[in-house]
């Protein structure tokens, strides 16, 4: 029985094969292929325009390929409804936005919308979830105030817990720290980590800050011209020519002096 | 707490309304509703017969406004929707005036019907285009269409015998002057039913508070939603125009009313802005009928003099307009 179950259970949560996706004539991804493990973060790095938010927004079914195709737990994500993929897989865009006057309890159970019944209103399980979601990224003290009295920080957290509170295995997060000061950066990192480690969440997101990609990533994915052009855990990926090459910027790779991760220095053009 | 308001207004505009007109009628006078034996036949009949039914459909148009308002504006993600911006209304008038123009001899029940018949080829005519566009592409169609249809009306009033356009211009402006209790149960016929389908469409239209890309990830942009409530609301703006004629802003402004109070939420919003727009009706008729006695004003014409400055006011001191 257990075997069995080993072999049916995907240890890809998602996978892309040849992928090609064009924008206004441009091919933005060129027959890219692409395996998701199941429980890893995996973070796409690469210079602006380089495909890497359009790569997310195609393995989130937004985007459809021109060729090639996404499967999600070995199955087309097209033959999926809206509803059926919302539970697979939350997103959270780069630019998310909701009245100011919304609370975060009203945002965080907005989450539960895939599941809840089409005739009825919230029921008791959508309720303690959220209650759980609120206690997970300690927001309870705040939980029924409007998004428009939050702090940056406090905001991005409210909407990390809309995309909780769908219970998805696969987290997808487009520039998810990039309006943040750094300690927010940071706090917000942990909770996607802890997320990772202890719900054993799938996260797949863009970052733009190459340490915390370091820091925080299972796997990096660096992207140019629409390709895959390194792919691996930080130690065997991170190297200055390899940073030449994608970003055109002279780097110090180093290992991070108390941290098992490396770190980069920019140093010229 | 909030909903203590409602029913703390809500009585005062009843009795307001039972009592204002062209005869003003004291409290004891209405009181005596419950002795009926000794009660002047002439004070019963005014108000069983004329104030009654009319407050009835004021607060019925009122209600079903709001709620089209409402469901128009979080559908089409756009806070300044208002029903009459989609050209029904303007449909609605045109074919009564064409019917009354080529056909002089026009039993005058018919209109309402013409006016039915006006409004719901425009809906179809919108319902087609929304499977094509975007909301917010619609609401522009919408404005284009009103101006035309408006043109082409004033066009044929242009045209039109004198004696014939005084009514319909009365009509046109938005009046409750010929409501009778035919009117409350054509209107509570069609609002048994309608209204819990929007009520209805209102709890599926929470996440479309949400930018288009994360509505989408949660799997609520479904487009056969969006029609139905698209038709829904043309079917609730096309019944308060075949009773009541072109009465605008109160589907703008009741869903702004409820939002003062209540969580954006259209399934929290749905209850209080249909409260909202009956009671915006029920107070611009009474005001309308009282002001002025015995000169009536049309509901629809007081509703534009106090819901602009009304809608002006609320842009200013709130946030309205952000999202």
């Amino acid at each position: 029985m257990n075997t069995r179950f080993q072999e049916h259970s995907p240890l890809n949560a998602l996978s892309a094969q040849n992928l090609t996706v064009s924008y206004k004539g441009t091919t933005v991804l060129d027959q890219l292929s692409l395996t998701l493990n199941a429980g890893e973060i995996c973070v796409l790095l690469g210079a602006n325009g380089c495909g890497k938010s359009t790569l997310l927004k195609t393995l989130a079914g937004v985007l459809t390929p021109k060729s090639g195709s996404v499967l999600l737990q070995n199955q087309a994500l097209d033959q999926y409804s809206a509803r059926q993929r919302a539970r697979q897989l939350a997103f959270l865009p780069q630019n998310p936005a909701a009245p100011d006057s919304l609370t975060v309890r009203e945002l965080i159970l907005l989450g539960r919308y895939p599941f809840r019944h089409p005739l009825l209103p919230a029921g008791k399980q959508d309720k303690a979830i959220v209650e759980e979601v609120l206690a997970q990224l300690e927001l309870g003290s705040m939980a029924d105030k409007p998004l428009g009295t939050l702090s940056g920080g406090q905001r991005q957290r409210a909407w990390l817990g809309m995309t909780l509170a769908q219970q998805s295995e696969i987290l997808m997060l487009d520039e998810p720290t990039s309006f943040l000061d750094l300690a927010h950066q940071y706090d917000l990192m942990q909770l996607i980590r802890q997320q990772n480690r202890q719900q054993g969440k799938t996260v797949i997101m863009v970052l733009h800050d190459l340490n915390q990609a370091f820091e925080f990533a299972d796997r990096l994915i660096f992207l140019r011209d629409g390709q895959i052009i390194a792919d691996g855990s930080p130690q065997q990926t991170a190297s200055s020519p390899l940073i030449h090459t994608v970003f055109g910027l002279q780097t110090l790779v180093m290992q991070h002096p108390e941290q098992n991760h490396p770190v980069c220095l920019p140093l010229s053009r | 707490m909030r909903w203590l308001i409602y029913l703390a207004l809500l009585p005062l505009a009843l009795l307001g309304c039972l009592q204002s007109g062209s005869v003003t009628l004291s409290a004891e006078q209405l009181l005596l509703l419950f002795q009926p034996s000794e009660m002047a036949t002439t004070t019963s009949q005014l108000i069983l017969q004329l104030r009654l039914p009319r407050m009835l459909c004021a607060m019925l148009i009122g209600a079903a406004l709001g709620l089209a308002g409402l469901l128009l504006q979080s559908r089409s993600g756009n806070p300044m929707a208002d029903p009459g911006m989609l050209g029904i209304n303007q449909g609605a008038a045109l074919t009564v005036v064409l019917l009354l123009i080529s056909l002089p001899g026009l039993d005058p029940v018919l209109i309402p019907l013409a006016g039915l018949a006006g409004a719901l080829s425009i809906t179809g005519l919108l319902w087609w285009l929304s499977q094509r566009c975007q909301p917010v592409a619609l609401l522009l169609i919408g404005i284009a269409l009103s101006s035309l249809l408006a043109a082409l009306t004033g066009l044929l009033l242009l045209v039109g015998e004198q004696q014939r356009i005084t009514t319909v211009l009365t009509w046109l402006s938005g009046s409750l002057a010929a409501a009778d209790w035919n009117d409350v149960w054509l209107l509570s016929g069609y609002l048994l039913f309608l209204l819990p389908a929007g009520i209805w469409l209102c709890f599926r239209a929470d996440p479309c508070l949400l930018d288009p890309l994360s509505r989408r990830m949660l799997g609520a942009e479904q487009t056969w939603l969006n029609s139905l409530s698209l038709l829904l609301v043309a079917t609730l703006s096309a019944l308060a125009v075949t009773v009541a004629g072109a009465i605008g802003f109160i589907g703008l402004l009741a869903p702004h009313l409820a939002r003062l109070l209540h969580s954006p939420l259209p399934s929290r919003l749905a209850l209080p802005s249909m409260l909202s727009g009956a009671l915006l009706c029920l107070l611009a008729d009474t005001l309308g009928r009282a002001l002025f006695a015995p000169l009536q004003l049309p509901v629809g014409l007081v509703l534009a003099i106090i819901g602009a400055p009304m809608f002006l006011l609320l842009l200013i001191t709130r946030k309205t307009l952000k999202r």
